[in-house]
């Protein structure tokens, strides 16, 4: 940051250590919440290996230190300035003080003065993902003692454990909720259809979404799988989403209102394939449309090849496609197809993590077909894949569309 | 935890056999390994899968990415000996269309 100059760059002002610190705080969205076993694990076993009378992790917020957790202190904050932890932000380095009697930067300290009569400290800096110190990981006892060099390679251990956990709570939660938010609010009424969804992702974000909306005739629905899972598909996947609602909107309806998929997919690819390109990664979309009145069902399959339809006597369809998944081979083409969903029938559109759950075999369509086939409503059948994914230990993104057509 | 063994053929052609999960974590390491390859002119590769276990879609993403930049350097990405479970999931993703399987590894080229 030297090179820009303060006469060119004026409206860059740099941030003194406070602000950055406040700025880091209010950034990681920690500052009283609750307890949280993840952190006070932490604490609870550094208190027990170290046997020390006090572990802590200490968040340093403008006169105040506040911990987000702390094993054996009942208080939940201090004045900053009467806090050891106060004086290792200060230094911004390790700090370990066997015996705060004989150190005169601490020996007036309440807490060494006072009843918790605090002898040994250890601090180690917790800092933020721009490197800005936020807290301190501490540790606190009434004799003095020191560590060991295996116990101080352990402490800084545990010290980035917790740093982890810090981090981890901004960018993943928020991750989560964004994309969670991106699903469908509403499920689209169709008399004499029945339909539920789920979106099921193995980490906290994933590359599996759904989507669905009423249209003037019936109802469009749509599942895409983004190679991979976690993050990196999680973008993607937000991109896909963006990109099959405006080919959607802005499709060539003919006087009926009606359009074809072939040509949404095509649009679709044509706007996110370059993407896919550049980060090496492929995407399988299924896309259908419902007609209220006949239960004609219009597809484009884009390498998905998981939606079955299944009748009550037993009877299983797999509809798929010869297309290609969006980003193998650019502008490949890619073609609606139909068929009809008799009443009584459930048409289940779903993700290969659903599919390797079953073990991910051909004989897993013929299981997930009996699966289906076991339950009344789409309902039901959608609460229990939910249920699987999350009890089966999916290790992919488990994501399924059900419509069911009344009798 | 994945194993690649590579043989380069007499006759030019390279051999890639992972052993073990082809998944996100070993994908990226399949990623390398034929850009090594294709580095060194070996441009006919064969993916043995008679060894792995088990293919997910970060495999078969690392599967094409290999093949394209084969094909970019004049030369070509097969698959050979496919388990159950992978043979399945090219047919369903119709990615058989692109990455033609073969029975073994001599029937590649």
């Amino acid at each position: 940051m030297e090179s820009l100059g303060a006469d060119t760059r004026s409206w860059i002002r740099p941030l003194d250590d406070e602000q950055r610190r406040s700025l880091g705080l209010a950034g990681l969205d920690i500052l009283d919440t609750p307890n949280e076993e993840r952190f006070d694990r932490i604490t609870r076993l550094a208190r027990k290996v170290f046997r020390t009378s006090i572990a802590g992790i200490t968040l340093l917020d403008g006169d105040r230190a506040w911990f987000k957790s702390i094993d054996g202190f009942p208080e939940r904050q201090m004045l900053r300035k009467e806090t050891f932890c106060d004086i290792t932000g200060e230094l911004g380095r390790q700090l370990v003080v066997p015996d705060a009697t004989q150190d005169a930067r601490f020996a007036s300290l309440p807490g060494v003065t006072g009843a918790a009569n605090i002898r040994f400290y250890a601090g180690k800096p917790l800092l933020d993902q721009h490197g800005d110190m936020v807290g301190v990981f501490c540790l606190y006892d009434n004799k003095p003692r020191t560590l060991g060099p295996e116990e101080l390679e352990l402490f800084e251990e545990l010290a980035s454990w917790a740093r982890q956990e810090l981090l981890r709570t901004t960018d993943m939660e928020r991750a989560k909720d964004v994309q969670a938010a991106l699903l469908p609010a509403e499920k689209p009424i169709m008399p004499g259809y029945g339909l539920a969804a789920t979106c099921a992702p193995s980490q906290h974000v994933g590359g599996d979404y759904y989507d669905w909306a009423r249209t003037d005739y019936g109802t469009a629905a749509g599942v895409a799988d983004v190679m991979g899972k976690g993050e990196g598909a999680a973008i993607l996947t937000a991109t896909i989403r963006a990109a099959l609602r405006l080919a959607s909107f802005t499709a060539d309806r003919d006087p009926s209102g009606r359009y074809d998929l072939g040509q949404v997919m095509s649009r679709i690819a044509a706007i996110v394939e370059p993407d896919l390109i550049t980060t090496s990664t492929f995407a399988t979309v299924f896309l259908t449309h419902i007609e209220a009145a006949t239960g004609q069902i219009d597809f484009a399959d884009a390498g998905h090849g998981f939606c079955l339809v299944t009748g009550a006597e037993g009877t299983v369809r797999l509809i798929r496609g010869s297309d290609l998944p969006l980003g193998v081979l650019p502008g490949s083409g890619w073609t609606q197809g139909t068929f009809t969903l008799a009443p009584g029938e459930t048409m289940l559109i779903f993700s290969d993590g659903l599919f390797d759950l079953f073990g991910g075999t051909a004989d897993a369509i013929q299981d997930i077909a009996a699966m289906v086939r076991s339950y009344d409503t789409p309902e039901l059948l959608i609460e229990d894949i939910s249920l699987l994914a999350r009890e089966g230990k999916a290790l992919d993104d488990v994501t399924a569309v059900a419509v069911r057509r009344a009798e | 935890m994945i194993d690649f063994q590579v043989d380069r053929r007499e006759d030019g052609v390279g051999v890639i056999r992972p052993v073990g999960r082809l998944n996100m974590v070993a994908a990226p390491r399949l990623g390398t390994v034929v850009g090594e390859l294709l580095d060194d002119g070996v441009i006919r590769l064969v993916v043995d899968l008679s060894g792995t276990d088990f293919v997910d879609s970060s495999g078969l993403g690392a599967l094409i990415s290999g093949l394209k930049k084969a094909r970019q350097a004049g030369g070509d990405l097969r698959l050979a000996s496919p388990t159950a479970q992978i043979t399945a999931v090219l047919e369903l993703t119709n990615l058989n269309k692109v990455l033609k399987p073969v029975a073994t590894v001599q029937d590649a080229f």
